[in-house]
């Protein structure tokens, strides 16, 4: 049997630790919010950036659309690719081969440093077929990045959503196709939802795919997918390392975080009323 | 409808592109880096060596990198280990249900956070700290990298240690309970042998991931091509390749050391997850902890 | 037997998992407008074999060899569609989608026939009405069917299976997860439903398969060990492995 003061000791090691990584992660939150808030104005969220060198004056608008649309281009991506693959896998692979392989691939590439995406994109799209540095080019780094982040997740909703329920129409003599059209999709709409919308903001903070493929230091707004774009992520690590401005790096920090906070708050709140909550679009009201 | 053409070629569309995917990156990293192999041979792996991509007599010594990458991981899944675990006993242990939910989901949401914003708050806080208290020139270093880093891991720990705790807890606490055993007795000799295989699986995914980290890092290290110290400056392989991507030629040996580095680094870190990987396989089909 | 009275022979069939073999040599004869019971202990093969006649077996990875015959044509070789709609499917735990229960009658409804609306409303109350469960549900059909209770979810499933029109109904032990008034009303329900259709149930229930079947299937290992007319099966089994069985089930 221990000592009572040993046993003292294991507590308050235990909550040294607990209490240092809560208040750690308290801490960030904060921070941010704290820093940020003091920059944000309706100029800095509705203007582009200005002044010399540029970014030292103005605000981040294009950043946020540009980082709106490459995070929605990239999820689309990711998402169709993720999980039609990961349909292709519990439900139409007839092969166990093809099944494996499949999961090889949403294993390879979930385990790549997203650097290696860019690394490929650069090489590939820009240098091998030309392209110039776009929306499209960095949208398409990005969603190869999400397809796993995508494909992991969808396969395990539709094995736990979907699975029961083909068998069971199946033996009504239906497709499988119908089936999960009719009925899987259905059942894990909110939830594929939810993933998809992860990856989203997983691609809308990521910084290594894009510097090279897209991303620039000032651009307007694209109105097409072959234009270059402005992103708050990239935004942000160049005014820190170029040392532009910290101040508007803290603003810039800051709306990145909330853009993601309003996706992560959107998708626990789609799992809430999924969970406990009495909304369900399917139920008539008396 | 009844044969959904749409569905069925959705489905197979996605295959498709998802091996396609891997395949062309397979290839494009196999290509790209074979002439920094054939070419350089050895001097790519050389204790003496230095990394000069861009002097006139050009040498590409990744070792240092490679060292770094490792290092500054280890160091990160050494601190972040211990923190994660702690917090995840504190949690299941020491806190009501509903609260430790209300913390989990809150330190989850930091695996949300971008990279950028870490390297952000790394530069300004923890370099920042370590100039003004350690009276360094520069903080930029390895620690201040392994630091961050291990902050980066940490949701990842303490879902996964909290997890496995909870599991051994319903296994084995109330026999030892029973037994009259004190609580933090129980945790010591009980709860924290009893989880040890699957703290080692996590130990091995969380490596794998900070191996492959770039932004944060990147921000901290300093970015110097040189071997490894504690209160140094250095640079991880993501880092260097980040840096160096914008400013090489295509056909190039320059890029092609650089894919080369990427190679390396990709042997050693398939080598890290897979085992994490099966090891967990491993657990859950012999229903371990 | 003549075969113009049987829904189901043929034989013998073997079926695999991969390579290890789950069924030997099973030979059939399964008589139209009558309840076949297949008992056994866990583990016998009852289940594989009920789930080889519709081939769902083949979703799990499983392989038939052998002859079988439905109304005279080969089933390994029909059309999987047409075969499952001419041989609907009950399974263990009720499964009901997570939709309304109007929504869970038209689903299959709306796949194999091109119906008015009437005409679809009316064959979704005619099928409910068949189990009960209009009546007790008081026609409010946009009620959501993970609402209902167990024994109604298996009854909607059995009214699902049934608004396919199929000609032939197997049945998973369709009561192991229910109380002992839905048991009892679902069986009623069989009896009713063995003038219009062809049943086939698997159960673990002894004194269920006393009740209301008519043909008792024994399996044990894998193999078929004896076939007979309830009535000679209870009273006097061939098998000596039967009887011990029969005097296991009844003294517990």
């Amino acid at each position: 049997m221990m000592k009572y003061s040993k046993r003292l000791g294991v507590r308050i090691l235990l909550f040294l630790l607990g209490f240092s990584v809560i208040t750690v992660t308290l801490g960030i939150f904060v921070y941010v919010f704290y820093k940020g808030s003091s920059v944000i104005s309706l100029s800095f969220l509705l203007e582009g950036p200005s002044g010399i060198p540029i970014g030292t004056d103005g605000g981040v608008f294009p950043a946020i659309i540009g980082t709106l649309y490459h995070g929605l281009l990239a999820g689309l991506f990711g998402s169709l690719i993720g999980i039609g693959a990961a349909m292709y896998i519990v439900f139409f692979s007839r092969h166990r081969f093809l099944r494996n392989l499949i999961q090889v691939s949403f294993y390879f590439l979930s385990g790549l440093p997203s650097i290696i995406f860019g690394l490929i994109g650069y090489t590939v799209l820009i240098f091998r077929f030309g392209l110039d540095r776009s929306l499209l080019c960095a949208s398409i780094a990005t969603g190869m990045m999400l397809i796993p982040f995508v494909g992991i997740r969808a396969q395990k909703i539709l094995q736990e959503e979907g699975e029961p329920f083909i068998k069971e129409s199946l033996s009504l003599g239906i497709s499988k196709a119908y089936a999960v059209r009719k009925l899987v999709l259905p059942v894990s709409f909110t939830n594929l939802l939810s993933a998809s919308a992860l990856a989203m903001a997983y691609g809308m903070g990521a910084v290594a795919p894009l510097m090279y493929t897209g991303a620039v230091l000032f651009a307007n707004i694209p109105e097409r997918l072959d234009q270059p774009f402005m992103s708050l992520p990239f935004h942000l690590y160049i005014l820190v390392t170029d040392g532009i401005s910290m101040e508007y790096a803290y603003g810039t920090a800051f709306v990145l975080l909330v853009l993601i906070l309003i996706i992560h708050f959107f998708v626990r709140s789609i799992g809430f009323f999924r969970e406990g909550g009495e909304w369900r679009p399917w139920k008539k009201k008396n | 409808m009844r044969n959904d053409p749409i569905i069925k070629g959705w489905a197979l569309l996605g295959a498709i592109l998802a091996v396609f995917t891997m395949t062309m990156i397979v290839y494009y990293l196999i290509k790209s880096s074979l002439p920094a192999f054939l070419e350089i041979k050895g001097g790519l792996f050389d204790l003496n060596g230095e990394w000069r991509p861009r002097s006139a007599n050009p040498s590409y010594n990744i070792l240092p990198m490679i060292l770094a990458t490792l290092f500054v991981s280890f160091l990160a899944v050494a601190i972040a280990l211990p923190f994660g675990i702690g917090t995840a006993m504190f949690l299941n242990f020491y806190v009501r249900r509903k609260t430790a939910a209300f913390f989990l989901s809150f330190i989850d949401m930091l695996a949300g956070l971008p990279s950028v914003i870490f390297g952000f708050l790394g530069l300004v806080l923890l370099v920042r700290w370590f100039e003004t208290q350690l009276h360094m020139t520069t903080g930029e270093c390895v620690l201040a990298a392994g630091i961050l880093l291990a902050v980066m891991l940490l949701p990842y720990i303490v879902s996964t240690s909290y997890e496995s705790i909870q599991k051994a807890e319903k296994r084995y606490m109330y026999a030892s309970l029973a037994m009259g055993i004190s609580k933090e007795h129980s945790i010591i000799k009980v709860i924290l042998p009893a989880i040890r295989k699957s703290i080692l699986a996590s130990f091995m995914l969380a490596y794998g991931r900070a191996l492959g980290e770039t932004m944060a890092v990147m921000m901290v290290i300093g970015n110097s091509p040189i071997f490894p110290r504690l209160f140094g400056r250095a640079q991880t392989i993501p880092a260097l390749t980040a840096l160096e991507l914008g400013s090489v030629e295509y056909g190039s040996l320059h890029l092609s050391a650089l894919y080369a580095a990427n190679v390396s680094l990709l042997v050693i870190l398939f080598i890290v997850l897979g085992t994490g990987y099966l090891l967990q396989r491993k657990l859950k089909k012999y229903d371990e902890i | 037997m003549e075969k113009e009275k049987l829904a189901i022979y043929g034989g013998p069939i073997n079926v695999f998992y991969g390579k290890k073999q789950v069924l030997h040599d099973i030979s059939l004869e399964i008589e139209k407008n009558k309840i076949t019971a297949i008992i056994g202990q866990s583990g016998c093969g009852k289940s594989t074999l009920l789930k080889s006649l519709n081939r769902i077996i083949e979703e799990e990875n499983g392989t038939i060899n052998g002859d079988l015959r439905l109304f005279g044509k080969n089933l390994l070789e029909m059309d999987e569609e047409k075969l499952r709609k001419t041989i609907g499917m009950v399974f263990q735990e009720p499964i009901v989608f997570p939709f309304s229960i109007e929504k869970n009658m038209t689903y299959g409804l709306n796949y194999h026939f091109s119906l008015s609306k009437k005409a679809r409303k009316e064959k979704v109350r005619h099928y409910l009405t068949m189990s009960g469960l209009y009546d007790e549900v008081k026609g409010d059909l946009s009620m959501h069917a993970t609402n209902l209770s167990g024994g109604q979810k298996q009854r909607l499933a059995i009214s699902r299976a049934l608004s396919v029109e199929p000609e032939i109904l197997l049945l998973d032990e369709p009561c192991s997860a229910l109380d002992m008034k839905n048991t009892l009303l679902i069986e009623d329900l069989l009896v009713q439903l063995k003038e219009q259709y062809t049943i086939v149930i698997v159960t673990h229930n002894l004194a269920q398969a006393k009740r209301i079947s008519d043909h008792i299937i024994f399996m044990d290992g894998g193999r078929i060990i004896e076939s007979a007319d309830k009535e000679k099966f209870f009273a006097a089994p061939e098998n000596p492995l039967s009887l011990k069985y029969i005097q296991y089930m009844e003294k517990s």
